[in-house]
C-alpha cells in the first residue's frame, strides 16, 4: 500500500519537504517507499494497516540539521514524529500515533559526550544505546554500572524519557536524570536546569537549576525533541550479592508484598527489584508447546509442573544486595528472616542453581547492569511473536496486589492469553506489568486482545489504578482516565502544546496530547 | 563543552561504531549476536533450533539462505524479530552482513 499523507498535506507539498530534508541531511538519509517498513510497529494490534504508519523517515545527523528540519516541518505543517533508536517495541517501536508522520530517527545522533567516573554520569545523544555505553564502560575501565531496562539494544535518553525503569539501585530512569538540551518546535534550543548558566559546571549534578523545573515536560511528551541528556551512573558497589525468593501459591503475592513494603522503603532492599509470574520466568527458557498443546490459558496442573521442572515458584522475587560485604550479610539476614515467614518460601543465590538458561542466572546480570536481550525469549511463547505491556501502577500493598493480579490475570486469561506479569519495586508503588504475548499474525487474536485491552485500561481506572506508559494505540485511552476535574491535567497539556508547537508539528497524539487542528472530535 | 580533568572524565567521545566501513562480522556483532550468537540464552538461536533443527539453529553456520531473504528479514522483521531501520543498519552494512553469512 502506499504510504499515508497526514491530514491537510498534499503529495506535492510533501514532495518538497522530503526534498527539503534531503538538503538538510542529505538524500541518503531520508526514507521512503519500501524503505519506511523498518518503521512499522513490529507487534502490531490493530487490524486496520494503515493505522500507524509513517510516510517517511529522516535521519540527521547534529543539532543543527534537526533545528532545520523542524523549521521546515513548521512552513510546511508536515508533521514529525521523533525517536530515539525507535526500539520502544511493546509500545509501538517506531511508529507514529499520526500516519503520515515523518519519523524523526536520531539513531545516527550517537555520541557518548562524556563519562564521568568521579560523580558517576554520562552525557549522550539520543542514538546511544546501552549496549553502546556499557561498551564504552568496559573497554575503559571506568568503576561504574550502567542501569538497563530488559532490551540492552534501546536508547539510553529514550529508555528514560519514557519512564523506562531497570533494576539496580538506580533502577528509576527519568530520577537519574541530569540536564537536558531540548530543540524546540520553532528551532530553538534550550539547555535545562544548571546547562542554562553559561560557564556553569554542574549540569550534570544538580537537576533543578533556578527557577520552576522543566525537564519532565519533555518526557512523554510533544513538546520538544531532546537532543542531549546527563545520566547517572552508579558507582561500582564493593560487593554484590543477588538472590532469588520463590513462593508457591498466587495468594502469597499479598503476604509478600506486606513484608516487602518496610524493607523497600527502608532501603533494606536496595535495588529496583521484581516479583515475577511462573509463566513469565519459564518463558525465558521453554515454550508453552512443551507443557501444554492445548488453546487457552494453561491449566493449574501444568503450572505445577513447571515450578517442578524449572525450581521456580508461582511467583519469583529476584533482588540483589550491593556494598561492602559485612553489609550484605547484614541485610540478607534481615531479607531472609522476614520472609521465612511465608510458608514454602525458598532461597536461592545463583550458585545453587544448575539448570540453563535459568532466571536467577540471567537476572544476576541485570540487576548488576548488563546488558542484554534474553528477555526477548518471552516471545516465543506461544509462537506467535507479538507482546504488549499492560502497566497499571497501585500502592505497595498486599490487597492491592492481590486485587491487581487477580482483575487483571482474570481478564487476560478470559481472553485466552496465559498470565506473564511482574511487580517492579519502587520505594511506595508497584508497577504491574503485564506481558500480553499473542499471535501477530493472526487477525482474530488481535481483535481480541485489543478488546482484552481497552476492558483492562477501562476497569482498572474504575478501581483508580492508571497506566504509567503505553503503546501507541492506547495513549488516548489511558490519557482520558487522568482526567479529574473536568480533564484539567489534559487541558493544562494542550495549552502548553499550543504554545511551544502552534502549528503541532511534534508527534501529534503522543500521551493523548494532540495539537488544536487535529483535537476535533477527541477529549477534552 | 566544560573543562573537566582527563582523569575523571572524557569529553567529545567517538561517535559508537557508525562507521560506514564496519566488517560483515563486525556488523553482526553488533547487531545479530546477541540473538543469533551461540549459548543458551540467545532467543533467536533458540528458536530456530526449536523449529528448524539443531542443525540451522546458527545463522553463521549456515549455507542455506540467500542474501535476499536475508536483507528482507533485516528490513522487515519476521515474527519476533524486529525490522532494523537504516539509519542504524545501513544498506552497505547489510550488503557487508548477507556477504559474511553467505561467504
Amino acid at each position: 500500500m502506499a504510504e499515508p499523507l497526514p491530514p491537510g498535506v498534499s503529495a506535492d507539498r510533501m514532495a518538497e519537504t522530503l526534498e527539503r530534508f534531503g538538503q538538510i541531511v542529505g538524500k541518503e538519509w531520508v526514507f521512503t517507499g519500501e524503505q519506511t517498513a523498518s518503521y512499522h510497529d513490529p507487534y502490531p494490534i490493530s487490524n486496520d494497516d494503515a493505522r500507524y504508519r509513517a510516510h517517511a523517515a529522516v535521519a540527521p545527523a547534529s543539532v543543527e540539521q534537526v533545528q532545520e528540519i523542524v523549521k521546515a516541518a513548521n512552513a510546511s505543517g508536515v508533521p514529525l514524529w521523533p525517536v530515539s533508536r525507535g526500539k520502544n517495541f511493546a509500545y509501538g517501536g517506531a511508529a507514529p500515533v499520526l500516519s503520515g508522520s515523518i519519523v524523526l530517527d536520531m539513531s545516527r545522533m550517537n555520541r557518548i559526550l562524556e563519562v564521568n567516573e568521579k560523580f558517576g554520569y554520562a552525557l549522550v545523544e539520543p542514538g546511544v544505546s546501552y549496549f553502546d555505553l556499557y561498551n564504552y564502560l568496559q573497554a575503559n575501565g571506568l568503576k561504574l554500572w550502567l542501569d538497563v531496562p530488559d532490551p540492552g539494544w534501546g536508547s539510553v535518553m529514550g529508555n528514560a524519557l519514557d519512564h523506562g525503569v531497570g533494576y539496580t539501585p538506580y533502577g528509576d530512569h527519568f530520577m537519574m536524570q541530569c540536564g537536558m538540551e531540548v530543540v524546540l518546535a520553532n528551532g530553538d534550543v534550550v539547555r535545562t536546569g544548571m546547562g542554562a548558566m553559561p560557564g556553569n559546571n554542574t549540569w550534570q549534578l544538580f537537576k533543578y537549576g533556578f527557577g520552576p523545573y522543566v525537564d519532565g515536560l519533555f518526557s512523554q511528551s510533544n513538546f520538544g525533541i531532546v537532543t542531549k541528556m546527563g545520566i547517572w551512573l552508579m558507582p561500582e558497589p564493593a560487593g554484590y550479592r543477588p538472590y532469588m525468593i520463590t513462593f508457591e501459591r498466587e495468594d502469597d503475592i499479598a503476604e509478600v508484598i506486606e513484608i516487602l513494603r518496610p524493607l523497600r522503603l527502608n532501603n533494606v532492599i536496595q535495588n529496583a527489584a521484581t516479583i515475577r509470574s511462573l509463566v513469565l520466568d519459564a518463558a525465558i527458557s521453554s515454550t508453552r508447546s512443551q507443557y501444554y498443546s492445548r488453546t487457552g490459558p494453561i491449566p493449574d496442573s501444568v503450572a505445577r509442573k513447571i515450578m517442578a521442572d524449572q525450581d521456580i515458584g508461582m511467583w519469583n522475587f529476584c533482588g540483589a544486595l550491593y556494598g561492602p560485604p559485612p553489609i550484605i550479610d547484614a541485610l540478607w539476614t534481615v531479607i531472609r528472616d522476614a520472609f521465612a515467614k511465608v510458608p514454602g518460601a525458598k532461597f536461592y543465590f545463583p550458585e545453587d542453581r544448575k539448570r540453563r538458561p535459568d532466571i536467577l542466572i540471567h537476572r544476576a546480570e541485570t540487576m548488576r547492569g548488563v546488558p542484554k536481550l534474553t528477555e526477548f525469549n518471552f516471545l516465543n511463547w506461544a509462537g506467535g511473536g507479538g507482546h504488549i505491556g499492560f502497566s497499571p501502577v497501585s500502592p505497595t500493598t498486599g490487597t492491592d496486589a492481590l486485587k491487581q493480579y487477580r482483575m487483571v490475570s482474570g481478564r487476560v486469561r478470559e481472553y485466552g492469553f496465559d498470565y506473564m506479569g511482574l511487580l517492579a519495586i519502587g520505594f511506595r508503588e508497584l508497577h504491574h506489568v503485564t506481558v500480553i504475548v499473542y499471535d501477530k499474525t493472526n487477525t482474530d487474536e488481535r481483535r481480541r486482545l485489543d478488546e482484552c485491552f481497552n476492558l483492562l485500561v477501562k476497569e482498572a481506572a474504575a478501581e483508580g489504578y492508571g497506566e504509567y506508559r503505553t503503546h501507541i494505540q492506547y495513549m488516548d485511552a489511558i490519557a482520558g482516565t487522568y482526567k479529574w476535574n473536568d480533564n484539567a491535567l489534559l487541558k493544562m497539556h494542550q495549552t502548553i502544546k499550543d504554545a511551544l508547537d502552534p502549528k503541532g508539528i511534534l508527534a501529534p497524539g503522543k500521551s493523548g496530547i494532540w495539537p488544536k487542528h487535529l483535537r476535533d472530535g477527541r477529549q477534552a | 563543552m566544560k573543562p573537566i580533568a582527563l582523569t575523571v572524565s572524557v569529553a567529545f567521545l567517538a561517535a559508537t561504531a557508525a562507521a560506514a566501513d564496519m566488517t560483515g562480522k563486525e556488523v553482526f556483532d553488533r547487531h545479530c549476536v546477541h540473538c543469533h550468537g551461540p549459548g543458551n540464552e540467545a532467543t533467536g538461536t533458540l528458536q530456530l533450533a526449536r523449529t528448524r533443527g539443531e542443525d540451522k539453529a546458527l545463522l553463521t553456520e549456515r549455507d542455506d539462505l540467500p542474501a535476499v531473504y536475508i536483507q528482507m528479514i533485516v528490513r522487515q522483521g519476521l515474527k519476533a524479530m524486529p525490522a532494523f531501520v537504516p539509519s542504524d543498519l545501513t544498506d552497505a552494512q547489510l550488503k557487508a552482513l548477507t556477504d559474511y553469512l553467505t561467504q
